[in-house]
């Protein structure tokens, strides 16, 4: 199974405050998820590919980290990308640039989430996300109250009542349903400016709403490999001993050094246990290399 | 004392919103990144203080709003017992 990460820096920081643009560069801990996210799905998974910028994949060179991805560095396709839409508030608009290039079936992986076994047997529908989203959470508003580009007209046929999901991992098996999300995503997105930091609800609103919109209206309601948010159990019930998401995490890790070092430590341990090879190249990114000898 | 509580309650409820929608998704709170939590802790802490109760409920989507910010950082995440 082929999987992406998608890494752009045109936004000028991301929710839990880490800088872009010009001053793009990763957290440990982001590196060491990324690290590990990507080195485990290649071992039970399959080859992933990074779709990032010039920036983007500048910086990766220079952490020695070009090679993580054994499917390839992708900089043309977001590099290209003239959607003139406003970054920081569509700050995920890369993932849709990403999956429009892509070709089914194909996974969707955030760099934050890691896959610790193989998840072929969990793939029983077409459209699989991780898991879904109360409709309740307050970032899914009504329609009338998100900003669309001029002369945007939204579908009548879609129902603003499917579940969203989290778009942290996503499964795609089919490409009409790839092309459609693709496609309907950057309408809404392009040309669609709104003033800086503008409303949370946008940021979220085309993967995690307008996807399973798209689905619904082919027929092909998303399932899920989680029962639910909060991570505890797969879709069958049983203990989820597959995935890890730090998601909001980031945001305590920021400011709460001794757990950021805690769990750094213990990430720059597990790659060196699993990937032993690995190590020299862990030793030589400034950032993390004092976690391996903690 | 009871219409004074009210009213802190409906404004922290409001402060409240507005706080948790920025965390939970998008954008940093207000005073950069970890200052809503401290900011509901503030918050809960000066309802307490005026003598309003605030609950803390298990399900942290719950109708008792109050108790959604202080747990978000312990259940929106999942999984780091596997690293």
């Amino acid at each position: 199974m082929r999987a992406f990460h998608v890494t752009s820096t045109a936004p000028a920081r991301t929710y839990y405050g880490r800088p872009g643009r010009q001053a793009f560069r990763l957290e440990d801990f982001e590196i060491l998820t990324t690290i590990l996210s990507a080195l485990e799905w290649r071992r039970h998974n399959g080859p992933i590919k990074l779709y990032t910028d010039t920036i983007g994949a500048e910086y990766y060179a220079q952490l020695n980290l070009s090679t993580l991805w054994d499917a390839g560095i992708d900089t043309e396709t977001l590099d290209q990308c003239d959607l003139k839409t406003s970054p920081t508030v569509f700050w995920a608009f890369a993932r849709t640039v990403a999956l429009g290039r892509e070709r089914c079936p194909c996974v969707l992986l955030d760099t934050d989430l890691i896959v610790w076994r193989n998840i072929t047997a969990l793939i029983r529908t077409p459209f699989m996300a991780i898991h879904s989203e109360p409709l309740a959470f307050g970032v899914y508003v009504e329609k009338e109250r998100l900003h669309t580009p001029p002369g945007y007209i939204w579908d009548d046929d879609w129902d603003w009542t499917a579940p969203p999901l989290n778009a942290a991992l996503l499964y795609f098996g089919r490409d009409d349903l790839r092309e459609y999300c693709v496609t309907k995503g950057l309408e809404f997105m392009r040309n669609n400016r709104l003033e800086e930091p503008g409303g949370p609800a946008h940021a979220v609103f085309v993967e995690q709403r307008l996807y399973p919109m798209c689905a619904r209206k082919l027929g092909l309601d998303p399932t899920f490999f989680l029962q639910n948010y909060q991570g505890k159990r797969l879709a069958d019930g049983t203990e989820n001993t597959i995935f890890t998401h730090l998601w909001l995490y980031k945001t305590q890790l920021m400011h709460n050094r001794d757990e950021r070092q805690s769990l750094c430590r213990r990430m720059a341990q597990r790659i060196v246990r699993d990937f032993p090879a690995f190590g020299d190249v862990l030793s030589t990114i400034v950032p993390v290399r004092p976690y391996l000898h903690s | 004392m009871r219409r004074r509580s009210r009213r802190l309650r409906a404004t922290f409820l409001l402060r409240f919103r507005i706080l948790f929608d920025s965390l939970l998704t998008s954008v940093p709170p207000p005073a950069g990144p970890g200052a809503g939590f401290a900011a509901v802790d503030r918050m809960i802490d000066e309802l307490r203080a005026a003598g309003v109760s605030v609950g803390r409920a298990e399900d942290p989507i719950g109708t008792d709003e109050t108790a959604l910010m202080p747990r978000a950082a312990d259940t929106f995440r999942y999984g780091l017992d596997l690293i």
